[in-house]
């Protein structure tokens, strides 16, 4: 076990998937606090300071397990000297910088919430840079050195993986939020109504991202995998029998072939990311959608987007290590 | 039970000793802190001292310097200018000095008690040993005392050996492990020459147009000969390849012969039928220098290539192109080892190699040559001064002439001479008869070695002494062993060791053993000691040992009068026959024909093939092929502990043709079990096209997988040498 | 004018011998694991006429290296004459140059945390000394010197091997002979792939 984990770069899956979530986590509360400054709203507001909450420590657990991955994590800070031609410099400013913002946006809610206008224009800074890290993170993969990532849906399977995550993340802490206020107030008091009010505008909004989020990740997966077994196919199809190697640039779909293999034999990963990663959050937009335009019960919602995101979070990690395993040295 | 013990316990131990020298150690020249570990990692030691040596490892005798940096081993490159090597060294070379400081290194004496060895003195371990022995030979008589011992201990101590079994303790029953790889050579050189004694010299590869490689798969067995013959090769010297496997000479062949398992008699009997045919024999040479011609020609008739084709499975136009490819040629060379002399046509595919060199008069000329090669450092010296079956000088047993000169050099009464030298199998056998009751193993592995695993074990519990003499504690055989006695590796002992081409090269210390250690020399002598048997060694040293050797050899074979350790070292070795000081060695044995038979005649041998003891049938439908790989060294207690060489083939495998794979169902990496009549292994599978469809093919190294166990129980009728390469196994997913 | 130092590989005189591997190995006290040079073997054909090629590889010592470019603390540097080294005291073990070199040259040393990698025996090269393994060659397989110098001869000057990743994307520094029986450059060729999965870690890309 420990083997495998440490082949399918465990370090690596939370680090990227976990910084992607708090990208996405952001994108969600800088957009909701754009919108309070047009239509100021104090419950709306408090859910959006609290949501704030959760980008620094989930942020900080995946930079914690980005440093297990070095040889030498004393010293990482080494690694921002080369910027100007490696992506992997580049994805740690960008982090740093990411994180730095984060932090500064977090401190500015709780610490200076009447400085409303620096803290939108560093959330909206923030949701630049990180998307700017999800790009360096991806960047970091398109190399001719493992033509199993070399291609444009690494970049899409991030992108969906901050488009699903993020805004589930916050959802359920809303969710979270509100069960807590509701079960510590006496029957009577305006308060858990109001919230109420709100968590199932939230709740609509959240079902339509998760969607679109669901459908990037689903374009991401089905480009990927067609890369993947279009590559294969053609390394067979070269006269000879099957599985056969090649020269020069033909070695590159025997890469693709190995990567196929990978994914082959790891197939319950690839139906875990398919059902949980793109699935889950599909079916619970939608329900989302459904059930707070119909006045479902915020308490049914609450349950299901906190299963959905446990689900979702396990399909985005089964499917991150099924993207390092299939990454194999090749030659 | 290197391969019992785990294999990343050695890597870690490894690892630390080389990070500790590390640390201690020099960068190379440089600026420093800029080398390429930067610190971080172990880095290259540069050793303070370079000792003369020869490399222990197979036949070839490459010219060796040991490394050591403060008293340790840390490396060993070839000898610049040495005429084997020159410098260069394969990887088993290369990693030598790791065998040095291996971890079970025996660094005490150890005796069975309660069923466990304990550490013991030398006194304690060796006055059980010789005590037993005593009570044995008042009891039972010399005969119920047998030693089996090797090809890799030096001269000296071959010689010393012999004189202490069959002077001392007066016992015929001394056979070595060079039963098992060069008895078919011995028996071959002796009934077409009249003695042993490896004809040719490594220089002849140089010199030959036309290369003929049988039966060996040099490439990786002896790489750095192999290394030659593709330098050759690419100046234009054309290659043959006879070898029912493919292999890295058949690759670089002009002609490649991939016959039938077991049928080279009647290939090289072809070839012979086609030479005579097109009249490209030598008529002179054979009228002066041999007989049996005629019978040979009447014989050869019925050999056509036709013929020949329909048994070796090679098409007729090949074998006809081979022969005639030979035969044209001016200067060409055979050379074998294993795949001919482990059969039991051995001997007779040997003297088939010689007629086939002597009816065209080539032998004893450069580039001509009928050369079998060695597998083991010191096998030609035990062979040459009496350390398994025969008297020092190539003088034979059955001998009673030999005997007398012997007895005569040595002093003692002729009468008390063993006039028989059993085989190691017929030892075994007479130990599971009971007759023979102690057996002294000198660094070897018969467990893992000798055919038939399951026999072998069988006889060494049924012993009521077994002693095993062994650098390494953890020698397969040591399992059954009442007494250990740890010994010294080839790094620390000074003495002989003699090549293929009969090169005597220096061996001197570089290192001392480990713990309480000694070398096999000082062990006999203390043994003498004990026995009584002391005035019969009046030398202390090796190089007094080696000037009573040169009394004993002088005016025969193998004289090495001229030789002296320095004169050896100064001319980075010399070839016997080595008349005077003058000498520089003799490349090239009969150049001038005269032969060592009682007529100077050279003898052709009219021979037909003996049946294989074992073909493949429908219950046991595969031809099993045993072998080496270029990592490994025969029963791995030298490579399977250095970890660098471990890593590249880790672990027991078979070669199975794609074909049958695929009929088996089984594909890279799957584990089959392959069944004979005898018994039963398990190993990985490894799916190549080098071997033939129905043949499969497992290499001798791994004791998780002992090929051995799986082996038959037949003996070449000559040579008394096992028939490892042919037997019947099946084979079924694991 | 600038130079590029290289290796050159002769399959035809390759036998597999591996002592390139094993002198370079134990020249720089490497862990058993660690690979500078690699001889690999690919098998075509069949019985009776199958053929196994070894290809001895180290850093190829590439003129756009993408190891030095992907590298975040610029532990690589490419010297004038072409070589590229690799300093261990300046890498953070982050693996990255494993990924981005196609031709697996960099390795990972978890047991020191670093990455470490042929390079060129720089310091006898300065010395006017070959590189280890090339003086360790029992066949004259391997040899060392100005890439230019190994394009003089046609059948030397091939830039493909069999199995060898796309040499357009780094442009290596190395240069092959094919064996003359077999495959021929400009032919298609057929190799045997490496083995898929766990396999691999083990035995690495090995025939055994």
């Amino acid at each position: 076990m420990a083997e495998w984990l440490h082949e399918a770069q465990y370090s690596l899956v939370v680090f990227t998937v976990l910084i992607q979530v708090t990208v996405g986590a952001l994108w969600v509360l800088a957009a909701a606090d754009l919108q309070l400054a047009q239509a100021p709203d104090a419950v709306r507001a408090r859910f959006t300071r609290l949501g704030s909450a959760l980008l620094v420590p989930v942020a900080a657990v995946g930079l914690l397990f980005s440093t297990t991955h070095l040889g030498r994590p004393l010293l990482a800070i080494r690694a921002l000297r080369h910027w100007e031609s490696s992506w992997m410099s580049r994805e740690i400013w960008a982090t740093g910088l990411f994180f730095g913002l984060i932090a500064l946006y977090t401190v500015l809610w709780w610490w200076r919430p009447e400085a409303g206008k620096a803290r939108r224009s560093i959330g909206a800074l923030g949701a630049v840079v990180g998307a700017a890290t999800i790009v360096t993170q991806a960047m970091i993969y398109l190399i001719p050195g493992r033509p199993m990532w070399n291609h444009w849906s690494t970049v899409v399977l991030f992108f969906g993986t901050a488009l699903t995550l993020g805004p589930l993340a916050v959802a359920a802490l809303h969710g979270a939020v509100w069960s807590g206020l509701r079960s510590r107030t006496r029957a009577g008091d305006a308060g858990p109504a109001e919230a109420g009010a709100v968590l199932r505008t939230s709740y609509r909004h959240v079902g339509p991202a998760l969607l679109a989020g669901s459908v990037v990740y689903g374009i991401g997966l089905l480009a990927r995998l067609s890369h993947l077994f279009g590559g294969a196919a053609a390394a067979l199809a070269t006269p000879g029998a099957a599985g056969k190697a090649a020269v020069g640039g033909e070695t590159v779909k025997t890469a693709l072939l190995l990567g196929q293999q990978v994914v082959a034999m790891n197939s319950p990963l690839l139906w875990l990311e398919i059902s949980l990663a793109v699935g889950v959050p599909a079916l619970l937009g939608v329900a989302l959608w459904t059930l707070s335009g119909q006045g479902g019960s915020l308490r049914s919602c609450g349950q299901l987007v906190a299963a959905g995101l446990g689900l979702a979070l396990l399909g985005n990690l089964a499917g991150r290590a099924l993207f390092y395993l299939s990454g194999q040295p090749w030659f | 039970m290197t391969g019992g013990m785990n294999r990343r316990a050695f890597l870690k131990l490894s690892v630390a000793a080389t990070a500790a020298a590390g640390a201690a150690g020099a960068v190379i020249a440089g600026e420093p802190g800029s080398y390429v570990s930067g610190g971080a990692a172990p880095a290259h030691v540069e050793p303070d001292t370079w000792t003369y040596s020869t490399c222990g490892f197979c036949g070839t005798g490459c010219g060796i310097e040991i490394g050591t940096k403060d008293g340790r081993p840390v490396a060993i490159r070839g000898t610049k200018g040495y005429p084997v090597n020159d410098g260069l060294l394969c990887a088993k070379g290369i990693y030598q000095w790791k065998t040095i400081t291996a971890p079970d290194r025996g660094k005490h004496p150890l005796i069975r008690k309660d069923g466990k060895l304990v550490r013991a003195s030398w006194d304690e371990a060796l006055t059980a040993m010789t005590d037993k022995l005593k009570q044995l030979l008042a009891d039972h008589g010399p005969e119920s005392i047998a030693c089996y011992n090797t090809g890799q201990l030096c001269m000296e101590e071959f010689y010393t050996l012999g004189k202490l079994m069959r002077a001392g303790f007066r016992t015929p029953n001394l056979d070595g492990n060079t039963r098992t790889c060069m008895a078919s050579a011995v028996v071959g050189h002796t009934r077409s020459f009249g003695t042993d004694g490896a004809i040719g010299a490594y220089a002849d590869i140089e010199a030959a147009e036309v290369i003929l490689i049988s039966g060996s798969n040099m490439a990786e067995c002896h790489p750095i000969l192999f290394g030659r013959v593709v330098k050759a090769v690419e100046k234009g010297a054309k290659l043959i390849c006879v070898d029912p496997r493919l292999t890295q000479v058949s690759r670089l062949a002009t002609i490649n012969l991939a016959i039938r398992p077991g049928t080279d008699v009647v290939l090289l009997n072809a070839m012979a039928h086609v030479i005579i045919r097109e009249g490209l024999i030598d008529r002179a040479y054979i009228d002066a220098h041999t007989t049996g011609y005629e019978a040979l020609e009447q014989h050869l008739r019925k050999y056509t290539p036709e013929y020949a084709a329909g048994i070796c499975g090679v098409p007729a136009g090949d074998i006809e192109a081979a022969a005639l490819l030979y035969g044209r040629a001016e200067r060409s060379l055979s050379m074998w080892v294993m795949g001919i002399n482990q059969s039991v046509n051995g001997t007779i595919a040997n003297n088939c190699f010689h007629n086939l060199n002597l009816i065209q008069g080539k032998i004893g000329k450069p580039g001509c040559a009928s050369f079998s090669i060695t597998g083991q450092p010191a096998a030609m010296a035990s062979r040459e001064v009496g350390g398994s079956s025969t008297y020092p000088g190539y003088r034979a047993i059955g001998n009673p002439e030999h005997r007398a000169e012997i007895a005569a050099l040595w002093g003692v009464d002729p009468a008390t001479l063993p006039d028989k030298s059993p085989a190691i199998t017929e030892i075994i056998d007479a130990i599971l008869e009971g007759k023979i009751k102690a057996l002294w193993v000198i660094c070897t592995n018969p467990i893992m070695s000798l055919p038939d695993q399951n026999r072998v074990r069988e006889a060494l519990q049924k012993l009521e002494l077994l002693v095993v003499q062994d650098a390494y504690e953890t020698v397969d055989t040591a399992e059954y062993a009442h007494i250990f006695l740890p010994a010294s590796l080839w790094a620390e002992k000074s003495g002989i060791m003699v090549n293929s081409e009969r090169r005597l090269n220096l061996l001197k210390p570089a290192v001392a053993p480990p713990g309480e250690a000694r070398t096999d020399f000082e062990i006999f002598l203390d043994v003498a000691d004990r026995m009584g048997f002391g005035h019969l060694f009046p030398y202390r040293t090796t190089e007094e040992c080696f000037e009573e050797i040169k009394r004993v050899t002088r005016g025969r074979p193998n004289d090495y009068s001229g030789a002296t350790y320095a004169r050896i070292e100064a001319n980075k070795g010399l070839q016997w026959p080595i008349p005077d000081e003058n000498s520089t060695g003799t490349p090239r044995l009969y150049a001038d024909g005269r032969f060592n038979t009682p007529d100077g005649r050279a003898v052709l041998w009219a021979v037909d093939p003996i049946e294989l003891p074992e073909l493949p049938d429908e219950e046991y439908p595969f031809n099993l092929n045993s072998g080496r790989v270029q990592e490994h060294y025969h029963t791995g207690t030298k490579t399977r502990k250095v970890p660098e060489l471990n890593h590249l083939v880790p672990t027991a495998y078979v070669e199975l043709n794609p074909r049958d794979a695929e009929a088996l169902g089984v594909q890279y990496g799957d584990r089959v079990r392959i069944e004979s009549r005898r018994g039963e292994i398990e190993a990985k599978v490894v799916v190549t096209s080098q071997v033939a469809p129905g043949s499969c093919f497992v290499p001798m190294h791994f004791n998780e997988g002992p090929v051995n166990r799986l082996t038959v129980w037949a003996v070449d009728p000559f040579s008394k040498e096992p028939n490892y390469k042919q037997q019947a196994v099946r084979l079924r997913r694991a | 004018m600038s130079t590029q130092l290289g290796f050159h590989v002769d399959m035809e005189k390759c036998i597999g011998c591996k002592a390139c591997e094993a002198a370079c190995k134990d020249f720089y006290r490497l862990p058993p694991e660690i690979r500078w040079r690699r001889v690999r073997s690919f098998e075509m054909g069949e019985f009776p006429t199958a053929l196994r090629v070894h290809l001895t590889l180290a850093c190829n010592h590439c003129e756009d290296p993408a190891c030095m470019k992907g590298c975040p603390v610029e532990a690589y540097t490419k010297r004038a004459d072409g070589l590229v080294i690799h300093d261990p005291a300046a890498c953070i073990g982050c693996q990255y140059c494993t990924w981005t070199c196609p031709y697996g040259v960099p390795q990972f040393d978890p047991e020191h945390g670093v990455v470490s990698k042929c390079n060129g025996c720089y310091q006898l090269v300065d010395q006017g000394q070959l590189p280890r393994c090339v003086q360790s060659c029992l066949t004259g397989a391997l040899s060392f010197g100005e890439r230019a110098a190994h394009e003089a001869d046609k059948r030397q000057a091939v830039k493909e091997a069999p199995g060898f990743p796309d040499p357009s994307v780094t442009r290596p520094a190395t240069r092959f002979a094919w064996p003359r029986k077999g495959p021929q450059p400009e032919r298609q060729v057929r190799v045997a792939p490496p083995p898929a999965g766990a396999e691999r870690a083990a035995d690495a890309g090995e025939v055994r």
